[in-house]
């Protein structure tokens, strides 16, 4: 078949000018546009907001609590219902409002006062369940769990890794716990974990931001 | 099904089965940095006005995204959504310049702080030819998913890639002429 000298495509020199194909390939998008992004989409209802998702929190919260609360409680010795409790994972969907985040570190020393009575007990759940409701509503609430106090301590001694059962920290205890909350300053973070029921029976909480 | 395809599927499903920000941000990681670089290009450098085209390109996408029927790939999908969205902005601009709300600039003069002579030269394309010579060049697109995708019948692809090819390189070489005075 006869070439159609109308065929443009045909250029005796299609060269492609130098770099044409990496042009650009460094540019980035700021890093604001996702921002903005997902709050439009919020705006335009094409996304589900972030406080239609409080029914997780507060739902969770209750489990949660339970195995916080029970695990505590029981002063160390692993109860049943913790076995029947789902465990909180950071697989929760939960938003941040604004700022960073922090962790409230949640030691145990010998002042640490556990419940007494079955009816304490229950009190307490309530109590840890009302916190963490408290604040996942406000959307600060991101993760938590309650750790096994056996755990295992690793650490090189001549040129050997070791291992140990884990020291009480001084004043402070054994850390048997952690929440993670949003805030956006020491001092918000702070005001946070001052009513958190913890401190109320003895023991330590120690704030520390997460570094991003 | 490339993995590729299978992987931006099963993203869109948990995106449509959740509507969550957490399944977007998924979909918006693995494609937006490859659509704000086909923007900026459109639009001669990775300013805000790419930003603002990608921005709205997401949400008309997010819009449509369950009539989305896999006939190609997610990201062509989207470049698509972006094309138009640049050729909606530039509609505009035009506009605006015709009611003289603004002073019109001189036809495909570049913008005065680009300084990649590559960048201004495409810029002074006509926006046919830039497009054409961005999606066939640049992006890698060939002329039968141009013409699929991006309504451009795949004649005049090829007619305005030659054109554009020809033009981009008069005027590289007008510009090295003049920078070698």
């Amino acid at each position: 078949m006869a070439e159609d000298p109308r065929d443009e495509s045909r250029d005796p020199d299609p060269v492609e000018p130098e770099g044409l194909r990496d042009w650009g390939h460094r540019w980035t998008p700021p890093a604001a546009l996702f921002e903005r992004t997902v709050t439009a989409l919020r705006a335009g209802g094409l996304v589900r907001p972030a406080r239609s998702r409080n029914w997780m929190p507060a739902a969770w919260a209750a489990a949660f609590a339970a195995v916080f609360a029970i695990g505590f409680l029981a002063g160390g010795r692993r109860s049943p219902e913790l076995d029947r409790i789902p465990a909180a994972t950071s697989n929760q969907e939960t938003t941040m409002q604004k700022g960073d985040r922090y962790a409230l570190l949640l030691f145990e020393s010998d002042e640490y006062r556990p419940a007494a009575t079955t009816d304490a007990r229950k009190d307490r759940v309530r109590e840890y369940g009302a916190w963490i409701r408290a604040k996942g509503e406000n959307g600060r609430f991101v993760d938590g769990a309650k750790l096994d106090k056996d755990g295992r301590w690793c650490r090189v001694r001549s040129g050997e890794v070791e291992v140990l059962d884990p020291v009480s920290d001084g004043a402070r205890g054994i850390l048997a716990g952690y929440f993670i909350l949003g805030a956006s300053s020491y001092d918000e973070a702070v005001g946070l974990a001052r009513d958190c029921p913890h401190l109320r029976y003895g023991g330590t909480v120690e704030v520390r931001r997460i570094e991003s | 099904m490339t993995h590729e395809h299978a992987d931006d599927r099963a993203l869109v499903a948990a995106f449509l089965r959740s509507r969550s920000e957490r399944a977007f941000a998924d979909l918006y990681e693995r494609h937006t940095a490859a659509l704000f670089r086909f923007a900026a290009r459109l639009c001669g450098g990775p300013g805000p006005e790419a930003a603002d085209i990608v921005q709205e390109s997401w949400a008309r996408a997010v819009e449509r995204l369950d009539g989305f029927r896999w006939q190609s790939s997610l990201r062509t999908w989207l470049c698509g959504i972006v094309l138009n969205g640049w050729r909606e902005a530039s509609r505009r601009e035009r506009r605006r310049h015709d009611l003289a709300l603004v002073d019109p600039p001189e036809p495909g003069a570049p913008e005065p702080a680009m300084s990649d002579p590559l960048a201004s030269a495409i810029q002074e394309l006509p926006p046919g030819y830039r497009e054409v010579l961005i999606l066939h060049d640049v992006e890698g697109f060939t002329h039968v998913e141009i013409a699929r995708e991006f309504g451009i019948s795949e004649g005049t692809s090829k007619s305005q890639l030659h054109r554009a090819r020809r033009a981009l390189r008069d005027l590289l070489e007008k510009g090295n002429e003049v920078s070698h005075g």
